[in-house]
């Protein structure tokens, strides 16, 4: 028994040895959201909000987070960078976040720019976007990280 | 009440599945709805002479609804299903709750519940896919109560090191899914810390009355003699950490019972795994649960088990646990040991 286990060990190691996580860019993110002027900004946990532990604005209205889908452009740069793992495991993480009863069920955009436009039509919405992309961004919130 | 439940539960999935376009993807009509599906098989190979050898099983499907109603008020659902070949009853609700959301730290929770006695309870639910192992810690058999109904007033993000509480009032284990039949049976507190966003701590103390304990489904020591009045009041402690960062995850789980004995009850499962990749962990564990020889309401005796393995994140909604695994039981019945090489194919969508 011990030589089939030691066998299935070696090949389950060989599944992917190649997607280690490389160290993460210098900050460049940008906390966005759509709040109205009853919430202080200095109030705001920008990172409770985006790892769930947040899900109701100080005045009781509804968080709604936005994060990048597995086709947008930042999904593994924002993953590295606000959950230190890849996309993949940030979906993971926000899933039994959801599933254990202490998350909103975040919502996954294809790209950047869905991420803003949601987040501009959408009261009580939250983002995380590339900070060189805060041009446009009308009367959002817009926090560093 | 029972009939109402199951009512709402059909309904609430047929609403959330008549708006599925496509199988792989859950994409729900509304944004306020959320519709997920765990499910699992498990098999093993054994060179026990006692046991047929060779085993391959089909896993519980959890069906998992979340909807939010309004900005304060939220719906969770969790059925799972299983076919009558493994299960008695097919389609079990394991939690439906209904949320309100107090202040952005303060919750009450009313409903069917997993009591927040330890983290394991409180995180993983029915899920195998979020488990670290494969099975429960031996604790879930015997001293966890897994399930009540009840009112459940909780807040989380208090002061500097993530203060966090549970207070529970509910039906007890006696009652079932049949309400509060016995009034306020059972009590639960739990208290915690998240001094580090990697870093979990709790404790929690519940506190029981099993009514005419001896014919209760839960009851597990055949041999027990009736003692003076057959209700019993017990006591769990609990004790978890959980730590988990980018190369390493560990789970603690203790707890500790006391019934109609003096004696208590102890039952400790450690976990440690090493991210050693992005989709490979290996992980090893340890589970004791040693009951003592006066209880009267669960079993006797010594179980240990202990084992080597690996979770593989195949792709994002799939992963294959494999473990090699030693479990031995010493106590009044026929003792029994065995090992076997296990594994438990997991998927989340």
């Amino acid at each position: 028994m011990f030589k089939n286990s030691l066998c299935l060990v070696l090949l389950l190691s060989s599944v992917s040895f190649t997607d280690i996580l490389e160290g993460a860019d210098p900050a460049d993110l940008v906390f966005i959201a759509n709040i109205s002027n009853t919430i202080d900004p200095a109030e705001i946990n920008a990172e409770a909000i985006l790892k769930g532990q947040q899900r109701n604005w100080v005045n009781g209205a509804r968080i709604v987070l936005v994060l990048p889908g597995k086709k947008a452009e930042t999904y593994e740069h924002v993953s590295l960078q606000i959950f230190g793992e890849t996309g993949m495991m940030m979906q993971r993480r926000w899933l039994k976040l959801v599933f254990s009863g202490r998350g909103n069920p975040p919502k996954y955009a294809a790209s950047e720019k869905e991420i803003i436009d949601f987040v501009l039509k959408t009261p009580g919405a939250a983002a995380v976007i590339r900070a060189q992309n805060h041009d446009s961004l009308g009367a959002l919130l817009v926090k560093a990280l | 009440m029972g009939s109402f439940i199951s009512k709402l539960i059909l309904l609430t999935t047929v609403i959330s599945i008549a708006g599925l376009p496509k199988a792989y993807s859950v994409e729900l009509p509304s944004d306020n709805w959320n519709l997920n599906i765990f499910s699992y098989a498990y098999g093993e190979y054994s060179e026990n002479p006692d046991s047929n050898g060779q085993d391959i099983a089909l896993g519980e499907t959890a069906i998992f609804v979340f909807g939010r109603l309004s900005d304060r008020l939220s719906v969770l659902t969790e059925v799972s299903l299983l076919p009558k070949k493994y299960r008695e009853d097919t389609v079990k609700v394991e939690r439906i709750t209904l949320q309100l959301d107090l202040t952005d730290k303060h919750r009450l929770v009313v409903g069917k519940m997993h009591t927040p006695v330890n983290y394991w309870n409180d995180s993983y639910h029915h899920g195998r896919y979020f488990f670290p192992t494969i099975d429960r810690p031996l604790a879930f058999k015997l001293f966890v109560p897994i399930h009540e109904l009840g009112f459940r007033f909780s807040g989380s993000q208090l002061g500097k090191y993530n203060f966090f509480y549970d207070v529970v009032l509910s039906s007890g284990q006696s009652a079932m899914d049949r309400g509060f039949a016995n009034g306020v049976a059972s009590k639960t507190v739990a208290i915690g810390i998240k001094p580090t966003e990697h870093l979990e701590i709790r404790s929690s103390l519940y506190q029981d009355r099993i009514f005419n304990h001896l014919q209760d489904p839960g009851h597990k020591h055949p041999m027990a003699m009736p003692t003076t009045g057959t209700d019993l009041d017990w006591q769990l402690w609990s004790g978890s950490m959980h730590f988990e960062n980018q190369t390493f995850e560990m789970l603690a789980e203790l707890s500790s019972i006391r019934s109609a004995s003096r004696n208590t009850s102890h039952s400790s499962y450690l976990f440690a795994g090493w991210k050693w990749s992005t989709r490979v962990n290996p992980f090893i564990f340890t589970d004791l649960l040693n009951v003592n020889s006066d209880e009267t309401h669960f079993l006797p005796g010594k179980r240990r088990r202990f084992g080597i393995g690996i979770k593989a994140f195949i792709s994002d909604q799939l992963d294959l646990k494999v473990d090699l695994s030693t479990y031995d039981f010493q106590g009044a019945v026929p003792q029994s040991r065995r090992s076997a090489l296990r594994f438990q194919l997991s998927i989340g969508i």
